[in-house]
């Protein structure tokens, strides 16, 4: 558990944010804002918006069809949800690693690097640089060093994640977002990544979404808990499991719903 | 407290069990006797008939001696033909509709239209050809043999592309584009590839349904007795060899009728075994 801080610079500033899919309204007036090199946890039980904050905040929700946003969502200042210019390269600042692990079909080498190609030019060497501290960074190194350019999808559930936590970085991004990325993993693969989270941390904007109290507990600093598409309680989180504000997040942290 | 479970229910449930196990294998016994019927005539058969002329040799004037080599080499030729104009287009177009159209009223049309000509009789399709290219032209033609062989392998490609890219999980999509890949190149490094085997095996599905169609040939390929691969004219080709042999009163057309069902046969088994080793070595 991490001590409240005095805070960091914001990072993603999500202002008022309402979002429909077709009719249903899955976001109402959300507000919440994500520092930098700080990892702010979602919570909440399913169906509450948690995963589709993360998918309007990259604009993942564009394939979406009969998706409607309004409100604001700064990205330094710059809002996403107006955004004209390549959302392509928009999208490349701001990593995504989802529920289940999602290694392309190709190499593990070349998981790495095909996204890492559309962006940067780079040659044989400094790509195999790039691959390697990527990996590293993972905490997969050591692992699939002697077998790079076998398939990525030859590995178990919890190295597939961290190929594609390992993806996520080398394109170096600002902003990290996961999405209940340890719910496919057993608790040993769960600890290895918490760590890696805590280690990411010292140079990204962290938005991590989990069922998964203790982790929440373990790896944020801030906590927002989410119902039914509004956001309750936004708190560090130390506040928000010692002593939250609102009933309904005492209700669901203690496991009386949700 | 247990209640013990009531000892009838137990038999019925056996005896049902017995009773749709034994329907199952009956019937899979069935068609498979049927089939092992019809390979094994074949073979029996064929064999007796099949010599080294079966493939050097042209087409013969009854009672004379002949091969299949031409009919052998124009069904190559209006095959292949066929499925290079094909190919792209049917995997163009089953990309499309599960990449870009998706739910789309347009999708839903060219869905219909295309399932509609997937089980459009063969002959329409030889019928529709010939109105198309042979009546204008004025003669019969390879090149009008290779176009309705085509009409026939696109939909197969289709349907098969699309069902394919279909299973590929949206995530993996959505993992691709949050890292920045544009969509197109999404389609051809990632989806394309964790489709590719089952886009493959569609293909050549296609190639071993059109390498055996006669119907569409009769109207527009015809046939030929000589060695050509003039594509603007009339072309022979295995199964429509087969079909005016096997229809002849004439012993030694009929036993290269025999021959030529047996070769047929072997090359589309073939097809199908490079089809599935293929489909094998992209699982590893």
């Amino acid at each position: 558990m991490s001590e409240a801080e005095t805070p960091n610079a914001v990072k993603i500033d999500v202002r008022n944010l309402d979002f429909f899919y077709g009719e249903s309204q899955a976001l109402n007036k959300v507000s919440i804002a994500f520092q930098d090199r700080r990892v702010t946890a979602l919570i909440g039980p399913s169906g509450c918006g948690k995963s589709t904050l993360l998918r309007v905040m990259n604009r993942i929700c564009d394939l979406y069809p009969g998706h409607r946003a309004s409100g604001e969502i700064l990205l330094d200042g710059e809002d996403v949800l107006s955004y004209k210019g390549d959302l392509s390269a928009l999208r490349a600042r701001i990593g995504m690693v989802f529920q289940k692990p999602t290694p392309f079909p190709m190499s593990i080498y070349e998981n790495i690097a095909f996204p890492l190609r559309m962006y940067r030019k780079l040659s044989k060497s400094e790509m195999d640089d790039e691959v390697e501290s990527a990996l590293r960074r993972a905490a997969l190194w050591d692992e699939v060093k002697d077998k790079l350019h076998s398939s990525g999808l030859g590995l178990s559930g919890g190295q597939q994640q961290r190929l594609c936590i390992a993806r996520a970085v080398a394109i170096r991004p600002e902003v990290l977002l996961m999405d209940e990325p340890c719910s496919a993993l057993d608790p040993i693969s769960t600890a290895q990544i918490d760590e890696l989270i805590w280690e990411l941390r010292q140079d990204y904007c962290i938005a991590i979404v989990t069922h998964n109290m203790q982790q929440a507990a373990r790896v944020s600093d801030y906590v927002g808990f989410m119902y039914l598409g509004d956001l309750v309680e936004f708190d560090p989180t130390a506040t928000l499991f010692s002593n939250p504000r609102e009933q309904r997040t005492q209700d669901y942290i203690t496991g009386r719903f949700g | 407290m247990k209640a013990a479970p009531d000892p009838r229910l137990i038999t019925r449930r056996r005896l049902f069990n017995r009773l749709m196990l034994s329907l199952c294998v009956g019937a899979a016994a069935l068609s498979l006797g049927v089939l092992a019927f019809i390979l094994w005539e074949l073979v029996l058969r064929g064999v007796g008939a099949l010599s080294l002329a079966t493939f050097t040799a042209s087409t013969p004037p009854p009672g004379s001696k002949g091969g299949l080599a031409n009919a052998i080499l124009g069904s190559l030729a209006m095959t292949g033909a066929a499925i290079v104009v094909a190919a792209p287009v049917g995997v163009l177009t089953g990309t499309w509709l599960a990449e870009y159209a998706r739910r789309s009223k347009l999708a839903a049309a060219v869905r219909f239209l295309n399932d509609t000509l997937l089980s459009a009789p063969s002959i329409i399709i030889g019928l529709f050809v010939y109105a198309l290219m042979v009546l204008p032209m004025g003669h019969f033609s390879g090149w009008a043999g290779a176009v309705a062989l085509a009409l026939i392998a696109v939909p197969v490609i289709v349907r098969t592309t699309e069902d394919m890219l279909v299973l590929v999980p949206d995530q993996l999509r959505e993992a691709a584009v949050a890292l920045g890949v544009p969509y197109w190149q999404v389609i051809m490094r990632v989806t394309w590839r964790a489709a590719l085997k089952g886009i493959g095996t569609g293909v050549l599905l296609a190639v071993a349904r059109i390498s055996g169609e006669t119907a569409p040939l009769l109207f527009t390929a015809l046939n030929n007795q000589f060695l050509t691969v003039d594509m603007n004219g009339p072309m022979p080709s295995l199964p429509v060899a087969i079909f005016q042999f096997a229809m002849s009163p004439y012993r030694d057309w009929q036993q290269l009728a025999w021959a030529g069902a047996l070769v047929i046969s072997a090359s589309v088994l073939m097809l199908n075994i490079v089809a599935r080793t293929m489909a094998a070595r992209g699982d590893r």
